[in-house]
Order: structure tokens, then sequence, then C-alpha cells
């Protein structure tokens, strides 16, 4: 296959052979969700640092909801555990690298 | 009307064992002075911390689920401000936190008591 494109690079000189241009796949903008809604969790339980690890960021602040996509009802939830977590020392107040 | 009660609190890592249940049992006996029923009790053992407090690194959790009936005698009033005071007393405590435990969190509870029976670990390391 590859002498056979070698070939026919040396017969015509003349016009080059066009590769194919990648296709630009522009991702779909991912919707985001509410994790609670969605899910039916009620309760965040500020015990359990892996799941609250979802909504630190590396530097162990809070993120915001327009980034996580939870709703305000659950947001609140979230930064009362984080912060009682924080308190207990199961979080840290400022980490370097959560993830 | 009942209602639940959850408190972590954190020992200092520089006490055996023993006396680790000591003060644990400590807690435990005042809060049955005050007529509050325990209805769980787990350790987490020796952890290490996010952060050092009062330069420890580590140390011994605990956590105590109890329930406080208000409609009893009226002498069980400030249970949990008694609690704290105790807990603020004792210098082998150093964090604690108690916190109510509305219905949501008290089937989260539960249904976690039950996971970690089913699991039949003592103390159930994160």
């Amino acid at each position: 296959m590859i002498d056979d494109l070698d070939l026919l690079q040396h017969s015509n000189q003349g016009e080059e052979i066009r590769y194919l241009a990648p296709i630009k796949i522009e991702d779909k903008p991912r919707e985001k969700y509410c994790l609670f809604q969605k899910y039916g969790i009620k309760y965040v339980d500020y015990k359990n640092p892996t799941f609250l690890v979802k909504f630190i960021n590396m530097q162990g602040k809070i993120l915001p909801r327009c980034i996580t996509g939870t709703s305000l009802k659950y947001q609140r939830r979230v930064a009362k555990a984080v912060k009682r977590a924080r308190h207990l020392a199961i979080l840290p107040f400022l980490g370097d690298d959560l993830k | 009307m009942k209602r639940h009660y959850e408190t972590v609190f954190i020992l200092t890592p520089v006490l055996s064992q023993i006396k680790v249940e000591e003060t644990v049992e400590k807690i435990q006996n005042f809060l049955k002075e005050k007529n509050a029923m325990v209805e769980y009790h787990e350790s987490w053992g020796l952890k290490k911390l996010a952060y050092s407090i009062n330069n420890k690194t580590t140390g011994y959790y605990e956590l105590i689920q109890f329930q406080i009936d208000y409609t009893k005698a009226s002498k069980n009033k400030n249970i949990i401000s008694d609690l704290d005071l105790n807990f603020k007393r004792d210098e082998k405590v150093i964090r604690f936190l108690t916190v109510k435990l509305d219905k949501y969190a008290l089937v989260y509870a539960k249904n976690r008591i039950q996971k970690i029976k089913s699991f039949k670990i003592d103390n159930y390391d994160r």
C-alpha cells in the first residue's frame, strides 16, 4: 500500500496529493445538570471527603455554581458540608493538589 | 419530640488506646446521665489530619450519634451546651463538632450504619 502511494507521488510530480483536512468536530456544549436533583441525593455528608472533592478545586476552594451547575438549594448544603469538613480537618482550608 | 444529634470529635494522638476508650466512655456516661439515648458509636481510629492542629498531624476520630427526648422532664434543657462545655474543658479533645440531624440526614445515617454493619468492619476507614 505504501509503495503504491510512493509510486503515485513520484509519477505525477505536478499536482500534490491533497490529504483530507481533519474534520473539524466542534464538541456539543456539555449541558450542566444538578447532580443532586438528577440522582435524588437529599443529604450532603460532611464526613465523606471523596464526594466533597468533586465540588472543590485544586486549591481547596469551593467551586461556583456556574461551573458545577448545581442548583442554589444544594449549593448551600454543599458549602455548609465543606465548611464543616474543613473544621474537622477532613478537608484542608488550602491544599496544593487535591484532585 | 425526639431530636437526633451527631458529634464528631478528634483526640490527640499522644494517648494510648485505653485512654481513648476512657474519654469516649466518659462522654457516653455524660450523655446517659442527661438521659440522652446513645444510638451509635464509631471510631475511625488514627487518621491523618488535613492540616496540623496545635502542631499535631494525626488524631483519633470518634463519632457518636445520640437522640434526646425533649418531651420528658424539662431538666434536659441545655444538654448540647453542657456537652460542648464538657468537650472544651477536656484537653485531650482537640476538635469537636455537634450537628443536628434532620430527616434526610437521619435516613442517610441509618443507611450508612447498615452498610457498615454489612461490611462487618469495626472502624470504617475511608
